[in-house]
Formats: structure tokens, sequence, C-alpha cells
């Protein structure tokens, strides 16, 4: 199926502030993996089929991908199969930034966490993360940027 | 007007005026107690409190479906409800839930949470409906 992008979409990525910042010669085997790595052409597929348009792997303040890059990151199969980055490119306000802190501290993947097994500890953390201000923020930010109130 | 969100309780389900298309929902709910013991064991279940009255809940179960428990006249609270559902939903990851399929108000909030309509359930009463994370 081909994907038909939005101008309006597209602008913002193209003219936005660039994220992450890498030497030159690393930038050039970055912009060949991000074209042909055969992971990374998978999950920018998956993403254009899900969302409808390309990845914004430039401008994105909450992922920055040369980051994650040079972090040895790369897309791979998440629980559903799908390609998924990692972690190492995550923003401070990254929607699911915590998942890996919660790893962290408690050794266990929050998503296969089941009801009946959060222990108090592990509550008062997600509770602590969940819909917590800088998430809220960073949600008013893109509502502005999309220009909605 | 004062909004809260807070943690799930269980008195929340006994205390919340459900709007009428969920009436049918509410003997259900109020026979089984352990039920709505495990529904607020996730830490990501919470109630929507306006002036100290819970309005709404809403929460993931176990099999990451996700099931809502509206008020009634919640019109001038809905835009602070979808907002921090969706922040709560984006920060849960992958989720789905089931509406009827004669119930446009659910389908509607369905959309507003950034789902999609995939499949019809086997008997052809409900639609399912996930996000893409």
């Amino acid at each position: 199926m081909k994907v038909r992008y939005d101008p309006k979409a597209i602008l913002p990525i193209l003219t936005g502030p660039r994220v992450g910042i890498l030497p030159p010669e690393q930038e050039k085997q970055y912009q060949v993996d991000m074209a042909f790595d055969p992971g990374i052409r998978d999950w920018r597929q998956n993403f254009e089929k899900n969302v409808g348009g390309p990845p914004n792997t430039d401008t994105d303040p909450s992922f920055d991908y040369r980051k994650a890059w040079a972090a040895g990151d790369t897309p791979r199969p998440s629980a559903d199969g799908s390609p998924h980055w990692g972690s190492a490119g995550k923003a401070e306000n990254h929607p699911t930034r915590w998942k890996a802190e919660f790893m962290d501290k408690f050794g266990e993947d929050p998503d296969a966490v089941g009801d009946g097994r959060y222990t108090p500890e592990m509550k008062e953390f997600i509770r602590a993360k969940i819909a917590s201000e800088p998430i809220l923020d960073f949600f008013a930010a893109e509502r502005a940027a999309r220009g909605e109130n | 007007m004062k909004i809260k969100f807070r943690p799930l309780r269980v008195s929340d389900f006994y205390n919340i005026e459900l709007q009428p298309r969920h009436a049918h929902a509410e003997p259900m709910f109020h026979a089984n107690p352990l039920v709505l013991h495990a529904l607020t064991d996730s830490p990501f279940s919470f109630t929507m409190e306006v002036d100290g009255k819970p309005v709404a809940a809403l929460g993931p179960t176990d099999t990451r479906e996700i099931w809502a428990y509206l008020g009634h006249d919640l019109k001038r609270h809905m835009v602070r409800l979808v907002r921090y559902t969706r922040a709560m939903l984006e920060m849960y990851g992958h989720c789905w839930a089931r509406v009827d399929r004669n119930n446009p108000d659910g389908e509607r909030f369905m959309l507003l949470l950034g789902l999609r309509k995939v499949k019809v359930d086997e008997e052809g009463t409900m639609d399912t409906w996930v996000n893409d994370r």
C-alpha cells in the first residue's frame, strides 16, 4: 500500500530544531544505517503502516535516534513482534522512559508484571510516574504544536 | 470546581452515578466485589473526582483490556478526562478495549483515546479496539 504523506505533518519534521549531533564520520555511518540496515527498515515500514507517516528521526524532542544509534541500540522485536527501539535515546519526558527505570529498580519488565504481583513499592513508583506533570506538559506542548487548545 | 485524579478505590464503584448507557452493568459489578478488588489492584487504574465526588473510573485489566466506569453528565469534564487518559495510555503501552456495536458514544470515546477499531467479536455484538503501541 502506498503511504500518502500529509505535507503539514512533515513540515515541522523538516524545519524543527535538530536533536542530537554526531561527528561527521559517525553521521555518515548513521545515515547509511538508517537508510539500509534491515532492522531499521523493518521498523520504519512498520511505523509508517501504523502511523501513516514517516518517523521523525531528526527533530523528535522525546527521542534522540543518534544517541540511541551511538549507544549500539537498534530496533528489536517487542512482545507483540513489532520492532521497537530500546530506551537509550529516550528523553526525560518520553512517555515510556519510566519502564526502563522500573526495570533498573525492580529487575522486572513492567509489562510482564500482572495484577496481584505488584508490590506496594511498585505501585507507588508507577503512580508517581503515571500522568505526572512532566508528561502532561509534554502532551500540552504536542497539542500546542498542532494548534489545539 | 476542583478536578483531581487519584488511585481507584472499590468504594468508587458504589459512589459513581453511572450514565444510563452503563446502567445495565451496575448490578453485575456490585455483585462481584472480588472483581472490583482485582480492578483496583492495577496501579494504572484511576478515579476522576470533581469537587470531591467521584465521577469516572478507568483502568486496564490483567490482560491489558481497558475498562471505563463513567458517570452521567460528564460532558463538561470529558476534555480533562480524555487528556489524562491519553497520557496514561501513552505511558502504559499496548492496550485494547471492547465496545458495544450500538454505542456511538463509546466509539467516539475510543477515537478520542486514540484507539482504532480492528474486528467484531464472535457474537457480532461488540467491536474490538486497539492502540498501536
